[in-house]
């Protein structure tokens, strides 16, 4: 059974005291100055943090050591690592030949070449680099559903969540996912960052390195609220402009937002070379809506009250909703990002490292694999 | 279009409303679901939502729509000929005899009216209440009674209705019972209705009469049979069904009381209690029936003497016996009364009660007539007092002789005898003094004044008998025309006497008049009828000189006891207050009971008019006068069952006497109108006694059996059925006499011995009805159009519900939601 990373770690409460000391600061938490009513907030206050191996099941942890997180696209990172890196130089790894010229380095030269072919050919490298993982997991509203009992998913023998519900979330299996991702990020010496959003971003974590990062991933969205609806492109926004280095960012949301919305979010995100793995999360009651009584609905995000027998719609709502899910996926794709959906009914471990090793090897066989 | 059970038709479009109260509770508030999906669900809400409006419209149109059918049916609508006629099924008319010879009973006992109304009740089982059947109930004893009409729906009410009919005295009075039908049927100023008030059709509507049809009960007359002869005139519409009981195959052997006349109606008493006058005798009429009229017969006849309402059973009774021989159908008797009781001394009303052997019809074994016992009678002459003796015969005047005449034996004359009289001057005659008196002569009306004639009607008027001759000595006659506007005898005397006969010569003589009886009746009733034999013997020394005869038409209005030679009244006595418009017939039948006698005497009691006063028939004809006027003053005592009776216009009602041997009838009050008539008939056979508006006993009033209605004798089915189909208007109404195919005939048991069962009364019942109720023709299509919605609303209801997605799409075992990665 493998250890998790960290677990000599400081304890969770560090994630607020990070937080604001990287307040402003690249890749640091700046929701305590962005938000002080939220950082203020009684509920924050008394929202216990979570113990991070309620969201990581050890099975879980077992399947995710062997895994190995690559980024799709060329990052680049203040230290070498598994990661390719956008600057060719001088490095173990060769990448090309070009003609020297002067004022080359002739430490580069490659004598053989010269050898055989009379001409001056400079030798170039692959530089490997370290990989910045942004795990943004979605607090809104529509996060707060969940059919699954807290107690049979978490398999910690908890029945009630960190918020009091007895009811396994869709937040909660975002933190899971989250967990998971910064635990495989830190365990090939990745720097591991988090960000807390839903109308706008309510929490961030900066990036490190450090083993006890993933604990105090999970300890930071266990305080969190969750509510508000999402307001996709101003966090798109706020999180861009604080990224200065290419990331591979995780999206773990249920992206219940407006399809061109989040196409626009995802074509800056492009814009700005990043890497992008969305994890939708959707919980089976809520695609199959099994219902049998009529009932008034109401919304989590405020969206009002409808009463409604749930078996005279049911067809038209699982059109609706396989349709939100499939241009969701489509225009995820269509950007080159990798797209997973994910149910909170589901263990995380063997479809994570499924997706993990589909997404690596589609790597290694791309042109810059 | 109507319907057969409106009730059912409101309850069921009340209903109407379950469907709408559960689908509004189907709206009631839930727990609210915290869904996060919810612009999904929105999204097929707003895709969705007009078919499911129209889902759920449908549904509940479609379950309204099954519910107001079976309404619809399980009403029974009527539509089209059946509808517009308001008709409700058929419409049936018992018409149940329960006269006099309805008490007729049989071997075990059972009478007819009990047989009828076994027959009625089994007749309503056989009717069709679901069928909108309806029955009407009509007593025929005289006057028929409608004891439900306008025909009712309710069996278990007609049935308690049926049971308590009673029997009655009267006779049986068809034609008032299709009159009764005919009003149902034809109602005067009906407008056409279709609602279910409406008249019955005639064409649905049974008349079942139950009756056995006796002499007593059906009257079929001489021309039975032709059109419009056998119910007055009466005809109901064509299309009835007649429906009767088998008329009795034989009658029953019966021997009826139809008459008691008592010689005089004021009884006077014995000079000592318990000594009965000599001579106070009772005429019996006896009539016998039925089919052992062709037997002697001894019927033994007993009269009582007793006070109203008296349980006295130890009371004396005279006895006598009637032998009849065969065939003989009627007998009179005389019958001696007991003594007088001694409790009766003194005054007051009694009651002779006449009854004969019990036999198989008991109700017109007694007959009772109530008459007045007096211990004498005060009689008041009014003429001025002469002081001084008379001297000779030839000085007396009209008064001494009256008095002389009335009294003949000087004591009596004072106190203790027969009659009292009075002297009374003309001059203080008033209200308090003619009270106390019976009777007034008054030989000297020309000195009565004005206002004085006034109280001696109202004297008459309270049962008085007043006495008028003319004075003597006068020339003109002005007081007659006071008298008579006072009076109104319907005729006026004449201003000048006439002379008869030359004076000194043998005089014209008086006659009695002879021929038929008077208005009042048999010749019994007559005030002289007990001196009749005698009359013609006692009048022949009579001779009258001059006389003052009635001027008008006094023969309508009264009876001529004597008459002078011409014919025209010598000695008159009638009513007083006679209307103007008299009946039609002319007779004095509308007011024989009228309170009050009022004689005349064309002749002065003078020796220059006649000499009646020295002659033998002066003291019997007076005291006759007397005694028989003052007994008809005293009003009608006795009535036949089945009419109205005229107790007087001073009579505020009749109220019942209980007696003994008699079980409790309905009416105990009956109220008298402004006429003097009963509000009502009295069909039962008793004693009355009739009260003013002070509640003060005045007369009393017996009311017997009708004579005609006793007779037991069978007749002769084809004879009655053709009496019958007389009732009801046929196509051809020149037809023969005879046709008796318009009546069905129903067994119940009176034309054969042991009766018939009640099954077989009901199965004879409906194959006389032929087919059964009208049936809706729309019911069934209703039902079928229900059925069909049934299975719409549930085609609809299991589409609307979409219970089966929920089944086929429902995840199996939990199975996982989505394959991770499946889509890359």
């Amino acid at each position: 059974m493998s250890q998790a990373p960290g677990s000599q770690a400081g304890p969770p409460s560090d994630v607020r005291a990070a937080a604001t000391a990287g307040a402003g600061e690249p890749g640091g938490t700046d929701g305590a100055r962005r938000s002080p009513a939220a950082a203020s907030s009684p509920t924050l206050a008394r929202l216990p943090e979570a113990d991070a191996q309620l969201y990581l099941h050890p099975q879980t942890l077992a399947r995710l050591g062997t895994l190995e997180l690559r980024a799709k696209m060329i990052v680049e990172g203040v230290m070498s690592g598994a990661h390719r890196s956008p600057y060719h130089g001088f490095s173990v790894e060769f990448a090309q030949h070009r003609p020297y010229v002067a004022g080359d380095d002739i430490r580069h030269l490659d004598w053989k070449v010269f050898g055989r072919s009379d001409k001056l050919h400079l030798k170039q490298y692959q530089q490997e680099t370290n990989l910045d993982l942004l795990v943004m997991v979605d607090s809104s509203g529509s996060m707060a559903f969940g059919s699954r009992l807290f107690a049979e998913a978490s398999g910690q023998g908890r029945t009630a969540n960190p918020r009091g519900g007895p009811e396994w979330t869709k937040f909660d299996h975002a933190t899971a996912v989250g967990a998971a991702l910064s635990y495989m990020a830190l365990t090939q010496g990745d720097r591991t960052g988090l960000v807390v959003f839903a109308d706008e971003v309510r929490a961030m974590l900066k990036r490190s390195s450090a083993q006890g990062v993933w604990r105090q991933i999970v300890g930071a969205l266990s305080v969190q609220p969750v509510d508000k609806a999402t307001n996709f492109s101003r966090v798109i926004d706020q999180v861009l402009g604080k990224l200065t280095n290419r990331c591979l960012i995780a999206l773990v949301s249920d992206l219940y937002v407006d399809p061109e919305e989040y196409r626009t979010a995802l074509a800056r995100i492009r814009h700005r070379r990043h890497d992008v793995i969305v994890f939708q999360i959707i919980d089976r009651r809520e695609r199959e809506f099994d219902l049998s009584e009529t009932a008034p609905f109401d919304g989590l995000e405020g969206e009002g009250r409808l009463q409604v027998d749930p078996r005279a719609i049911r067809r038209a709502y699982q059109q609706v909703f396989a349709e939100h899910l499939d241009k969701i996926e489509e225009i995820t794709r269509s950007f080159g990002f990798d797209y997973q959906l994910v149910s909170t009914h589901d263990w995380l471990g063997p479809p994570m490292a499924a997706f993990m090793a589909r997404r690596n090897s589609e790597i290694k066989r791309s042109k810059f694999g | 279009m109507t319907f057969l059970h409106t009730s059912l038709l409101a309850a069921g479009l009340a209903c109407i409303a379950i469907p709408i109260i559960i689908h509004l509770l189907m709206n009631r508030r839930r727990k609210p679901v915290m869904w996060g999906a919810m612009r999904f669900l929105q999204e097929a809400f707003r895709r969705t939502r007009r078919r499911l409006l129209l889902e759920k419209y449908l549904l509940l149109a479609a379950r309204c729509l099954l519910v107001a059918l079976v309404a619809l049916a399980l009403a029974r609508p009527l539509v089209g000929a059946l509808g517009a006629s308001g008709s409700q099924g058929r419409t049936f008319y018992l018409l149940i005899d329960n006269s006099l010879a309805s008490g007729a009973t049989d071997d075990a006992g059972r009478s007819a009216l009990d047989r009828h109304k076994a027959a009625a009740r089994e007749a309503l089982g056989a009717l069709s209440a679901d069928g909108g059947d309806r029955v009407a109930v009509i007593a025929l004893g005289a006057p028929a009674e409608a004891l439900v009409l306008p025909p009712a729906h309710d069996p278990g009410a007609v049935a308690a209705v049926i049971d308590a009919i009673a029997p009655t005295a009267a006779r049986a009075d068809f034609a008032g019972a299709m009159a009764l039908v005919a009003g149902s049927l034809r109602p005067e100023g009906a407008a056409p209705s279709t609602d279910a008030a409406a008249p019955p059709r005639a064409d649905r509507a049974v008349v079942l009469m139950l009756s056995d049809f006796l002499e007593g009960s059906a009257d079929l007359g001489p021309d039975s049979g032709a059109p419009g002869a056998s119910f007055a005139g009466v005809r109901l519409p064509r299309g009835v069904t007649l429906i009767a009981s088998e008329p009795a195959a034989r009658g029953v052997s019966n021997v009826s009381v139809v008459g008691v006349e008592p010689l005089r109606s004021v009884v006077l008493g014995g000079a000592q209690p318990g000594e009965a006058r000599a001579g106070e005798q009772v005429r019996v009429s006896l009539r016998r029936s039925g089919p052992g009229i062709d037997a002697p017969l001894a019927t033994t006849v007993r009269a009582l003497l007793a006070a109203p309402g008296s349980a006295d059973s130890a009371a004396a009774e005279s006895r006598t016996v009637v032998r009849w021989n065969p065939g003989q159908e009627t007998a009179t008797t005389a019958i001696a009364l007991p003594p007088t009781p001694a409790a009766m001394h003194g005054g007051g009303g009694a009651v002779i009660t006449v009854s004969i052997d019990r036999d198989a019809l008991s109700a017109d074994n007694t007959w009772r007539r109530p008459v007045e016992v007096r211990d004498s009678l005060r009689v008041g002459v009014i003429a001025p007092t002469r002081f001084g003796r008379a001297g000779g015969v030839d000085r007396l005047d009209a008064a001494a002789w009256i008095r002389i005449a009335l009294a003949p034996r000087a004591e009596s004359a004072q106190s203790g005898g027969e009659i009292e009289v009075v002297n009374i001057e003309p001059a203080s005659i008033d209200s308090a003094r003619l009270a106390g008196m019976d009777a007034v002569f008054l030989p000297r009306p020309d000195l009565l004044a004005e206002g004085a004639w006034a109280r001696v009607r109202l004297f008459v008027d309270n049962g008085g008998l007043a006495v008028v001759f003319p004075p003597p000595g006068v020339s003109v006659h002005l007081w007659g025309d006071a008298f008579a506007a006072a009076m109104q005898p319907g005729w006026t005397p004449a201003r000048q006497a006439i002379e008869l006969a030359p004076r000194g010569g043998a005089g014209a003589r008086l006659v009695a008049p002879t021929g038929a009886p008077s208005a009042r009746g048999s010749a019994p009733a007559r005030l002289l009828s007990l001196i009749e034999g005698e009359l013609e013997e006692l009048l022949r020394p009579v001779g009258v000189w001059r006389a003052l005869p009635i001027e008008g038409s006094a023969a309508q209005s009264g009876e001529t006891l004597l008459a002078l030679p011409d014919g025209s009244p010598a000695l008159w006595a009638g009513p007083i207050g006679v209307r103007e418009a008299a009946p039609a017939d002319g007779a004095l039948a509308a007011d024989t009971s009228a309170r009050g006698v009022l004689a005349y005497f064309a002749v002065a009691l003078d020796l220059e008019w006649t000499d009646l006063p020295t002659k033998p028939l002066a003291v019997p004809l007076l005291n006759e006068l007397a005694l028989q006027g003052v007994g008809r003053a005293r009003g009608a005592s006795w009535a036949i069952a089945g009419a109205r009776p005229n107790v007087g216009r001073r009579v505020a009602e009749l109220a019942r006497i209980h007696e003994p041997d008699q079980p409790p009838q309905s009416a105990e009050v009956v109220a008298i109108d402004a006429e003097g008539l009963a509000r009502e008939a009295v069909r039962a056979a008793g004693l009355w006694a009739s009260r003013d508006e002070r509640g003060t006993r005045r007369a009393l009033l017996a009311v017997n059996p009708d004579p005609v209605a006793g007779r037991a004798g069978a007749q002769p089915r084809d004879a009655v059925g053709a009496w019958l189909a007389g009732a009801v208007e046929r196509a051809d109404d020149t037809a023969a006499p005879g046709a008796t195919s318009a009546v069905v005939w129903l067994p119940t048991g009176a034309a054969a011995p042991g009766g018939a069962e009640p099954r077989a009364i009901a199965a004879a019942l409906r194959d006389a009805l032929g087919a059964g109720a009208p049936r809706s023709p729309i019911s069934l299509p209703l039902l079928a159009c229900a059925l069909a919605v049934a299975l719409l609303e549930m085609l609809l209801a299991r589409w609307a519900s979409h219970a089966s997605l929920v089944t086929s799409a429902a995840p199996a075992g939990g199975a996982p939601l989505a394959t991770i990665g499946g889509a890359a």
